[in-house]
């Protein structure tokens, strides 16, 4: 999904200018989230909800992630045109009513139940919640930032990992590719199971041999995957006052239930 | 955990081999809704982090390989591609964490972390649909097996019957691929330290 696209499905949900935030505030909000770290904060917020809301908080849990998904990374909602996902989400709530306790109800051999339907519906917003945000949150943040998350908990050295595979990723299909014709040309496919252990030798080797490359290459270039700076993902100060709200919301939201 | 600059980069490498076969073959078997797609592709997947961990023996490189490999996933043509990037980084953590207690390196503890990371499979789908959906679906599963138990007239006993063969032939699957991996990771190292001999740079 390009940039444009966001903003032209942005435009869309937003009512082509029935109600509208003030431009300038939606576009900085955008930008900060492409930074990463908005668009992460307002993931764990969307991701607790989902895990703690229940019952009557759970339809607003739900507004709201919405809400900040219109804001923060419109691109989460496209999932909501997929035909797929709405199959799954009336065939779950069909399968629950089907199956759930004390049918009110019957239509032909299957039982209606009412309590069904409603853990169904719960199921479905939940479903909601915690897929438009792992969506919302895979398209706006790029995908080192992505792995300066992972480098910031104590895995060093993934982002660099990350962009090194993305590149070898062609020449490694293509090896992968050459080795098992060379196999089939050779007759290698006869004994099936000594066949894949030379395919997957002769793969891993090949793959080691780029990665032998790469490092001879930044060895030269005096590189130093530690010292990267640019891709690391950094929590800015301005982010505490959204997060305090956020966590506020949540609690109010758990609330509800008591 | 801090790798050097030429165990990062075969993590990277290992990671985008598993990857890649993730991107074409799990696509093809996904789109002919082959059975037991995520035991074939898992087996193939940890037998290539296993060799990582043979090349690579420090702990954490195998759990490093998978998560390479699950942010390449994410880059996939597929549609929903969360639920299989969640089940190789458990894989992944669940093979180093047996590597990481078994000690030294042994074909046993490979067969066992090979065993754990792919009868993950059995237990991933349950686990993430309960995750997302919540405990109810839990619940609505052991119902409909029960019904369903009821409509074939079988006893819900040999449901579980099925269900435990199940696992055992993941659990199986698993371990021939982590004995697969020490044997191909010793040739691989072995092919590694000849070619290093011929072209005068003894690791």
């Amino acid at each position: 999904m390009t940039p444009g696209d966001a903003s032209q499905l942005a435009g869309r949900l937003s009512g082509a200018g029935r109600w509208r935030l003030p431009s300038r505030a939606l576009l900085r909000l955008r930008a900060a989230a492409s930074g990463g770290d908005v668009a992460v904060v307002c993931f764990a917020f969307s991701l607790a909800a989902g895990v703690l809301c229940r019952g009557v908080a759970l339809p607003a849990a739900l507004a709201v992630c919405l809400t900040l998904a219109t804001l923060v990374y419109p691109a989460g909602l496209l999932v909501l045109t997929r035909r797929r996902t709405w199959a799954l989400l009336v065939l779950l709530v069909a399968s629950s009513t089907v199956v759930g306790p004390d049918p009110a109800w019957t239509l032909g051999p299957f039982g209606i139940s009412l309590q069904g339907t409603l853990a169904g519906a719960g199921m479905v917003m939940r479903a909601l919640i915690i897929i438009v945000a792992v969506m919302g949150l895979v398209s706006t943040v790029p995908i080192d930032r992505i792995g300066g998350v992972l480098e910031h908990a104590g895995l060093h050295g993934l982002g660099f990992a990350v962009g090194v595979a993305f590149n070898l990723l062609p020449l490694i299909e293509r090896s992968l590719v050459t080795s098992w014709h060379a196999m089939r040309l050779r007759a290698g496919l006869r004994r099936p199971f000594t066949a894949m252990r030379l395919l997957l030798v002769a793969a891993v080797t090949s793959s080691l041999r780029c990665a032998d490359e790469v490092v001879l290459a930044a060895e030269a270039r005096a590189f130093d995957p530690s010292a990267r700076r640019a891709s690391r993902f950094v929590w800015r100060r301005r982010i505490v006052p959204l997060a305090l709200a956020l966590a506020v919301v949540l609690v109010a939201l758990t609330g509800m239930l008591h | 955990m801090r790798l050097s600059l030429k165990e990062l980069t075969i993590v990277a490498a290992l990671g985008a081999l598993w990857g890649s076969v993730e991107m074409t073959l799990g696509a093809f078997l996904h789109v002919l809704h082959v059975p037991f797609t995520g035991a074939v592709l898992g087996s193939i997947g940890i037998c290539i982090a296993l060799v990582g961990r043979v090349v690579v023996p420090r702990p954490g490189s195998t759990l490093s390989i998978a998560v390479v490999a699950a942010l390449l996933k994410a880059l996939s043509i597929g549609g929903v591609v969360l639920s299989p990037m969640i089940a190789i980084v458990m894989e992944g953590l669940l093979a180093d964490a047996v590597l990481s207690l078994g000690g030294r390196p042994r074909r046993t503890t490979f067969a066992l972390a090979g065993a754990a990371a792919v009868t993950w499979n059995t237990l991933h789908m349950v686990l993430i649909q309960g995750l997302v959906f919540g405990a109810g679906v839990i619940r609505m599963y052991m119902i409909m097996v029960q019904k369903a138990a009821a409509l074939l007239h079988i006893p819900t006993a040999s449901v579980v019957a099925v269900l435990i063969v199940l696992v055992a032939g993941h659990v199986v699957a698993g371990a021939l691929a982590g004995l697969v991996a020490w044997q191909a990771g010793r040739s691989v190292v072995a092919r590694r330290a000849l070619v290093e001999i011929d072209a005068g740079e003894p690791s």
